[in-house]
């Protein structure tokens, strides 16, 4: 019978092409802007590291420089400075910490018939990569003691070995970063936390790409943060970057692993008695409020996903709601216009639940046709969105498992349009069209 | 096979309200052609929907087949109407997109019935109106006449008790008319219990008994022969 009610929809639809190609038009644009916008809201709300972010965490320092009455989320900066991030990565509680910042400089590539390229340039401790868990290609990262002992060693990203190398294997070669030759020791392999958690100042939704160096380089090589957020309390007692670390400036990344919630606890404990040392120093005169945040609410904390977006979603699925109540009165003038069908089919021993099945079942034909045209409509959308916002090139690609959302959404919303114009069919008065045909 | 005793319909309105059947009572035997007969609004169409299971009734008692019918469910009364009842109209009732094989299919699907016997049912009732060559065209392609005979094709394909018609030469010409009747009059003949709605008299005097309906109750009974009214007693209809 199923085949059958196939067929009954599908003459349904060449029957009256117009009027069903204008309800398939409103499902699908309806769709297709809630699904592009779903993709992008998705792909911003999932966890940008599945399987351990539940043991990654940042923190925001309560650090007024004067008392205050009470100290809002918004006044401490989600940044750390110098002084202190070389303070609190002493604590041992964490299994890992990871400090880093984003700078940029030329390289020069190896082959001299390569021109020298502007590239990012990370500076991150070695154990970065242990906190992030970055996937290498090959090599491997520096460690603690490299650190100390041979700073002057690179990790490239997977992109810019493919720019300097072809894609071969470098470990081992040199490179030249800024005015130092560099060992190279390991190139990463795909590794785009998306959104990028660990640094949301500088886009929250962009790529790591270029070279990482040792963070123990930062006051050899006096590279200033280039990108993202710097904020300073009060201006350095000097124009050197000695005085500049020195000085309450805002500019580190810091995460650490915590192994239980007992260690999370420990280490807030931690932050406030460095908190309350350091106001024995004349420094953080706030109220000891210190956070810690772990990597979901640190992205509702940075507000990656604003509240502007979400009203957009909403204003994307009202639109949806608006195509549909357009649909049930397509519908409902679709199917009375077949009055006299159904009255002949109701006359013939078609009972109210087989008409019912019937129509539902072109309901279900015009959901499908209307989500492939809302996959269309949404597939154009996000060409859009990446042509207008190019940060969000990560986040505009339709998943195969959204595209099954796009579809199972517009078969369960006409469906549910359909209810009232299919019910309201299988009420007609049998004798009245019959007679009127 | 059809028995009403003291049917009333009435139709409300907020202001109106129309008796269109009184204290109808009446009586067909398997077998019998009976015309019904009436002036405009008297109630010979209400009376075929009620008979049809198509109208509710008010009171009364209504026996269809022996099957009282007065309280039947949406489902029951379906597949009764399915299974007993074959409707001729006078506009046809065609499904336009669907050629004559699948109008004839129409009751059958709903019956439940395997592709095969489907099959074999829809090639023998279009045979016996005359169209199993035209299985493929669509109603649009036929005459006027031609429509009628695949409607009567499909009520026959179910091969249902009792066959109802609605004026079912009133769109018809004469000479397209008189081989509509001619074929009811066969069918008849062959055993199958037609009740035909018409205010034609001649048409009227085409059938074995003819019942005049006025104001809602039967008036007259007219017996045209003495043909005996119980051919094929409590048989469905079977195709001559």
């Amino acid at each position: 019978m199923m085949a059958y009610h196939l067929k009954l929809a599908w003459l349904s639809f060449r029957k009256t092409p117009v009027m069903s190609s204008l309800i398939i038009g409103a499902i699908g644009l309806g769709i297709g802007v809630c699904i592009s916008l779903l993709t992008v809201y998705v792909l911003m709300i999932k966890d940008p590291a599945p399987g351990f972010s539940d043991r990654l965490f940042t923190y925001k320092l309560d650090n007024q420089a004067v008392e205050t009455a009470e100290t809002s989320t918004a006044m401490k900066h989600p940044l750390v400075g110098y002084r202190d991030a070389m303070n609190i990565i002493k604590s041992d509680i964490p299994v890992n910490q990871s400090l880093h910042y984003q700078t940029a400089a030329v390289i020069y590539p190896a082959n001299t018939n390569q021109s020298p390229v502007t590239e990012r340039l990370r500076l991150a401790n070695a154990g970065f990569f242990a906190v992030h868990r970055v996937p290498f290609l090959y090599g491997s990262p520096w460690t603690d003691a490299d650190e100390m002992s041979d700073p002057y060693q690179t990790v490239l990203t997977r992109a810019l070995n493919e720019t300097l190398f072809a894609g071969e294997n470098s470990v081992g070669q040199s490179l030249k970063i800024g005015p130092n030759h560099y060992k190279i020791i390991g190139v990463m392999d795909d590794f785009k936390p998306m959104p990028l958690y660990l640094e949301t100042d500088g886009g929250a939704f962009n790529e790591i790409t270029g070279a990482l160096i040792p963070f123990s380089l930062t006051p050899v090589l006096e590279m200033r943060k280039n990108g993202g957020s710097t904020r300073c309390r009060s201006d350095p007692a000097e124009d050197t970057f000695a005085a500049f670390l020195e000085t309450d400036c805002y500019w580190i990344h810091h995460w650490v692993e915590l192994a239980s919630a007992d260690d999370v606890a420990r280490f807030t404990q931690y932050l406030d008695d460095y908190g309350l040392q350091q106001r024995q120093f004349g420094r953080f005169m706030g109220n000891a409020m210190h956070e810690v945040h772990g990597v979901l609410s640190w992205l509702e904390d940075r507000q990656v996903v604003n509240q502007d977006y979400r009203i957009l979603l909403s204003v994307a699925f009202l639109f949806l709601l608006v195509c549909l109540l357009n649909c049930i009165g397509l519908l409902l003038a679709k199917f009375l216009g077949k009055s006299s069908e159904i009255s002949l089919r109701r006359a013939v021993g078609g009972s109210r639940k087989m008409i019912f099945r019937q129509y539902m079942v072109e309901v279900t034909l015009i959901g499908f046709l209307g989500g492939c045209v809302g996959l269309l409509v949404a597939a154009s959308g996000l060409v859009g969105i990446r042509a207008l916002y190019r940060n969000y090139e990560q986040l505009t690609h339709l998943t195969l498992e959204l595209s099954g959302i796009a579809i199972l959404l517009a078969i369960v919303s006409t469906i549910i349009a359909g209810l009232f114009p299919v019910w309201q069919v299988c009420r007609l008065p049998v004798s009245q069209h019959l007679k009127s045909q | 096979m059809l028995s009403m005793k003291h049917v009333s319909k009435i139709f409300q309105t907020d202001l109106i309200e129309t008796h269109a059947l009184r204290d109808f009572n009446l009586e067909v035997a398997t077998g019998e052609f009976v015309a019904v007969t009436g002036p405009s609004g008297s109630g010979k169409t209400t009376f075929l929907n009620i008979a049809g299971l198509l109208d509710p009734f008010e009171s009364g008692e209504y026996l269809l087949d022996g099957v009282d019918v007065s309280h039947l469910s949406d489902d029951a009364a379906s597949a009764l109407r399915n299974e007993k009842i074959g409707f001729i109209f006078q506009s046809f009732n065609l499904i336009p997109d669907l050629n004559l094989f699948d109008n004839v299919d129409v009751p059958l699907r709903y019956r439940g019935f395997n592709a095969a016997e489907r099959k074999r049912r829809i090639e023998r009732a279009l045979e016996t109106v005359g169209l199993s060559g035209r299985v493929k065209h669509l109603p649009s392609q036929l005459s006027g006449g031609q429509q009628q005979r695949v409607a009567i094709a499909r009520a026959l394909a179910g091969e249902p008790k009792i066959l109802l018609a609605d004026e079912p030469t009133g769109n018809l010409d004469s000479l397209m008319a008189r081989q509509v009747l001619e074929l009811l009059e066969s069918l008849n003949e062959a055993g199958a219990t037609i009740i035909m709605v018409t205010h034609d008299a001649d048409l009227a005097r085409r059938a074995r008994r003819n019942v005049h309906v006025l104001d809602g109750r039967v008036d007259d009974y007219t017996l045209y022969d003495t043909l005996d009214q119980a051919r094929g007693q409590n048989s469905g209809l079977t195709i001559p």
